[in-house]
């Protein structure tokens, strides 16, 4: 019987070693996040545009992010009118940093992932503009909202 | 004995990989709320220049008039039927044709186009009742029937005086606001 106990409490030192490890999963730190663009747009093409840092963290190797939307919900809109809008994602721990503005439906999409780097804590800029789309019509005065879901994945 | 030992071992062993299940592929997610503000406006093109060229050849005699014509748009996201009015006010050299040495062409203006009452005539470069600049008395409502381009045309007219030592050649200039209040 005290060589039963013996076994038992070796396996379970095991589960609680490998237990407490795996409770750091990567994470988004912060989240949700929300960016209100300081500027407003007051003119036709008008273009304004901003940054939000995105915090993660990770102890694992291999990670992978990137952005989605539900629908369209990746372009700036109000009801039926919506702003011309474009993203970037910068972070030294990105396998590759966006120099350039990226369409938002080219953007937000799962093919378009960035690896992460090493471990720990990664700070990630995402950069939105909006840019008002001019002819035929002025977009109409107010507040023009988008959310993105940003999903990091691990092996 | 033998199978009570294995089953101890074997129930803790089950409960040991539900945590290093966590060290498998997974995903974690969160959300970005962004918003973005456009201001009402009334968008007045860089700049609106009526040159010499424009009045269809230089001036070369006592009480000549010539005019010359400037069409613009300005472009607006205000709601239809948003009251819009347009207020000149007279600029440099207070709205009236002068060269160099403060000579100057009588010079009177109109404003036509999207407006609900276009002027018919000429109204001259002054601020006095019915002239060109009085405020608020010549004061101009944009036809905002509908939202989007409005299209106006500026008018200047410009005369010599009879006397030719008042107007000795050269470039005669001057500036005109025009505003937009709503």
């Amino acid at each position: 019987m005290g060589r039963n106990l013996q076994i038992a409490a070796a396996v379970v030192s095991v589960c609680l070693i490998a237990g407490s490890t795996a409770s750091a999963n990567p994470s988004w730190v912060g989240a949700p996040y929300s960016l209100s663009i300081p500027s407003h747009i007051s003119g036709r093409g008008q273009s304004v545009s901003s940054s939000v840092n995105l915090t993660l963290d990770h102890d694992i190797l291999g990670c992978n992010v990137y952005f989605s939307a539900d629908g369209d919900a990746y372009l700036l809109k109000n009801g039926s009118n919506s702003l011309t809008t474009k993203y970037k994602l910068t972070g030294t721990s990105l396998d590759h940093q966006d120099a350039n503005w990226i369409d938002a439906d080219q953007f937000a999409t799962p093919s378009n992932a960035y690896s992460v780097s090493g471990t720990g804590t990664s700070t990630l800029t995402l950069y939105v503009q909006a840019t008002e789309p001019g002819a035929p019509t002025p977009v109409p005065a107010g507040d023009y909202t988008a959310t993105l879901t940003v999903t990091v994945t691990w092996p | 004995m033998l199978k009570n030992r294995l089953s101890l071992v074997l129930s803790v062993l089950v409960v040991a990989v539900v945590p290093v299940a966590a060290w498998g592929a997974g995903s974690s997610q969160g959300t970005v709320s962004i918003t973005a503000h456009v201001d009402d406006f009334f968008e007045w093109p860089a700049a609106i220049t009526i040159a010499a060229a424009d009045f269809g050849g230089n001036f070369n005699g006592t009480s000549q008039t010539k005019t010359a014509t400037a069409a613009f748009t300005c472009n607006t996201n205000l709601a239809a039927l948003t009251a819009v009015s347009i207020q000149p006010a007279a600029g440099a050299h207070a709205g009236v044709l002068t060269d160099g040495a403060a000579h100057t062409l009588t010079t009177s203006y109109q404003l036509r186009g999207d407006v609900t009452v276009p002027d018919a005539a000429y109204k001259a470069a002054g601020a006095a009742g019915g002239e060109f600049f009085e405020t608020p008395g010549n004061a101009y409502t944009v036809d905002m029937t509908a939202t989007g381009a409005k299209n106006f045309t500026f008018m200047v007219q410009a005369v010599t005086p009879a006397n030719a030592a008042n107007a000795p050649s050269g470039d005669y200039t001057c500036t005109v606001t025009l505003t937009a209040t709503w």
